[in-house]
């Protein structure tokens, strides 16, 4: 028995076969560009590594897919983070909940082991965005601030005892037992040695968030957000290689007191 | 004049082309039985269930203004340059505020939302809150994950379906036009088929095509990536940081190259699956390429990583090929298990299995319509 081919339908007329066709065409051409409107590499070039500009003609086609990206929700450029496994760091954090004296009142631990496996791997992306750390920008001249302004500062990860206040600074001692702590430090004493690692804007939105939300549940004055995390496991034992022991140590880096 | 219509494939329109247009015509526009896209909208409405029920009890923490990106939060980023584009999209949670329990009976409300949904309980209603739970409760951009476009491109296929379904057509009911047909409801259907439809196919068409795309861009990405061409990317995923141990690691040692085999030629295969995936997705005789891989995939993240909703969704975006026939023998199949007697309907009798039926699974059949062959 065959299916009834719509005892009350109609066949489509040529105009909205044609009509039809031109809206699948938009639509799949909305979907595509998000996808090649994106930069590529990093390739290696004389300059170092750098990622490759995306396509122009993709780039400026963008507007097409407003619609379809921004209510919709359906124009992705699919270059997933997971596609990228071995710049993942591993994270977890510690948050310890104070009181209004200041006093240690609960700490928590997230990714919480007793929360369920879906609300877990939620907290580890959120935890995810919470590193990689980025290289602090080295400084082109002397920063000057206007008359009667503050020299904007830069947070950055120091560790204990450093002083930025010198004009003149040495690279530390590689501690990485150290703990580091976020400090805020005015442009123009910012180093000017490589290697100095601040954590991104978007990290910091994130931390002092989730500080935020955990006092506001847990009644919390303030909430010290300590991050650790762990650089992914490399494969030197497929190689025969021994894996370096410090690859299973946390550095441990605290974002500070947050508060509602 | 009796003319002939093969059950593999949709009909053509009265009035096809020849050529190239007329397989664009045939491919997009061609009436289909409904069951493909009947049968996609249960088992995407099990997937959203599966994947917002466990999340019931955390609504605040996950998606309202007052949970773990909170409103302060939203207007400090909206500052940033760095973020990527579109990163801030709409939620119907956001006009809940910072209120719980009103955020809690829009979870809930998208949560019955989604059972009648699935249940195809006025569908072109409910489709169309299904798409806005998807969409809303993946906006947290704090929590975004690569499953998550997955997820609302199914949705919204599946509410561009089911909001055309039925309605290119006279003899309907303002009803029936507003709130969608009787026949997609899953329990007590009446034994006649359900009649061929356009929209049922531009529909599942477009997820397919859409999904494909998703797929080889994905893949191609992946080629990018130097531990996907080392094939050493699935050690990564396979000895997450936090989860490893030292000793763990030690015990590679003894099989080193046995493991090294496995783990490049896994790696190479997952980016081979992608990149070829539009060349076996259409064809029935290349099914276990893609079932197989789409069940490959479940297992992987049910064992190796912690992404419970990844292989689940592949699972079902897979079955989203399969032809109205192929979920016709299913069903029959289906009909033969007495718990699910209930719920695979009445079959077709005369209903044969697909690509066993006929030269290369051109059945073919009386009807009104014109000779088709087998759709790839």
């Amino acid at each position: 028995m065959s299916r009834p081919p719509s005892s009350g339908a109609v066949p489509l007329p040529r105009w909205l076969l044609a009509a039809g066709s031109a809206v699948i065409i938009v639509h799949l051409a909305a979907v595509i560009i998000p996808v090649l409107d994106m930069p590529s590499g990093p390739w290696v070039t004389a300059e170092g590594p750098e990622l490759g500009k995306e396509p122009a003609f993709a780039h400026s086609a963008a507007g097409l897919a407003t619609v379809h990206a921004d209510y919709l929700r359906v124009a992705h450029s699919y270059h997933f983070a997971t596609n990228r496994p071995a710049v993942i760091p591993g994270v977890q954090i510690e948050v310890r909940l104070k009181n209004e004296k200041g006093q240690v009142i609960d700490t928590l631990h997230f990714p919480d082991p007793n929360a369920n496996p879906w609300v877990r791997q939620r907290q580890e992306v959120l935890l995810s965005s919470l590193a990689p750390d980025v290289p602090v920008e080295q400084q082109g001249g002397e920063v000057i601030p206007a008359p009667g302004e503050k020299v904007p500062t830069v947070p950055l990860w120091a560790l204990p005892g450093e002083d930025f206040s010198s004009p003149i600074q040495q690279p530390p001692q590689a501690d990485r037992n150290a703990p580091l702590h976020l400090q805020a430090v005015p442009q123009h004493r910012l180093p000017r040695y490589p290697g100095r690692m601040r954590p991104q804007e978007w990290s910091l939105i994130l931390a002092r968030s989730y500080g935020r939300y955990l006092c506001r549940t847990h009644g919390a004055a303030s909430a010290e957000v300590v991050r650790h995390t762990r650089q992914p496991v490399p494969p030197a034992a497929l190689f025969g290689q021994e894996t370096p022991p410090e690859v299973f140590q946390d550095l441990v880096a605290n974002f500070g007191e947050m508060s509602p | 004049m009796t003319t002939t219509k093969s059950l593999q494939a949709p009909a053509k329109p009265a009035t096809t082309p020849a050529g190239i247009v007329g397989s664009w015509v045939n491919f997009w526009f061609a009436p289909a039985d409904p069951i493909g896209l009947n049968a996609l909208r249960v088992l995407a409405g099990l997937l959203f269930l599966f994947w917002l029920l466990p999340l019931a009890g955390e609504q605040q923490a996950l998606f309202g203004l007052g949970g773990w990106f909170d409103a302060t939060a939203y207007r400090e980023a909206s500052h940033l340059k760095e973020l990527p584009p579109h990163l801030f999209g709409w939620s119907v949670a956001y006009l809940c505020g910072t209120n719980a329990v009103a955020l809690t009976a829009v979870y809930w409300a998208s949560i019955a939302a989604i059972v009648l949904f699935t249940l195809g309980v006025a569908t072109r209603l409910t489709g169309v809150l299904t798409w806005a739970a998807v969409v809303s409760y993946t906006a947290n951009p704090a929590l975004a994950y690569d499953a998550d476009p997955l997820l609302g491109m199914l949705a919204f296929y599946l509410m561009l379906g089911y909001l055309l379904l039925g309605q290119w057509g006279r003899g309907r009911s303002l009803v029936t036009r507003l709130l969608g047909p009787k026949e997609t409801w899953l329990f007590g259907r009446s034994a006649a088929p359900a009649e061929e439809s356009v929209a049922a196919n531009l529909a599942v068409r477009l997820f397919q095509v859409h999904f494909a795309i998703a797929m080889v861009a994905s893949g191609l990405h992946k080629l990018q990536v130097k531990e996907w061409w080392d094939g050493l990317a699935l050690w990564y995923a396979a000895n997450p940081p936090f989860h490893t141990t030292l000793d763990e690691v030690r015990s590679f040692r003894p099989n080193a190259e046995t493991m090294l085999t496995l783990f490049t030629l896994a790696s190479y295969l997952v980016v081979a699956w992608q990149l070829a995936f539009p060349a076996f997705a259409w064809r029935r005789g290349l099914r276990p390429v893609l079932l197989g891989g789409a069940a490959v995939a479940w297992l992987a993240c049910a064992v190796l990583v912690p992404l419970p909703l990844f292989g689940p969704l592949m699972v079902v975006a897979c079955l989203g090929y399969l032809s109205p026939a192929e979920w016709r023998w299913l069903q029959s199949l289906a009909a033969e298990v007495p718990g699910l007697r209930l719920l695979a309907g009445r079959p077709s009798p005369a209903l044969p299995a697909p690509a066993l039926a006929g030269p290369k699974g051109g059945a073919v059949a009386k009807s009104s319509g014109i000779t088709v062959g087998p759709r790839r």
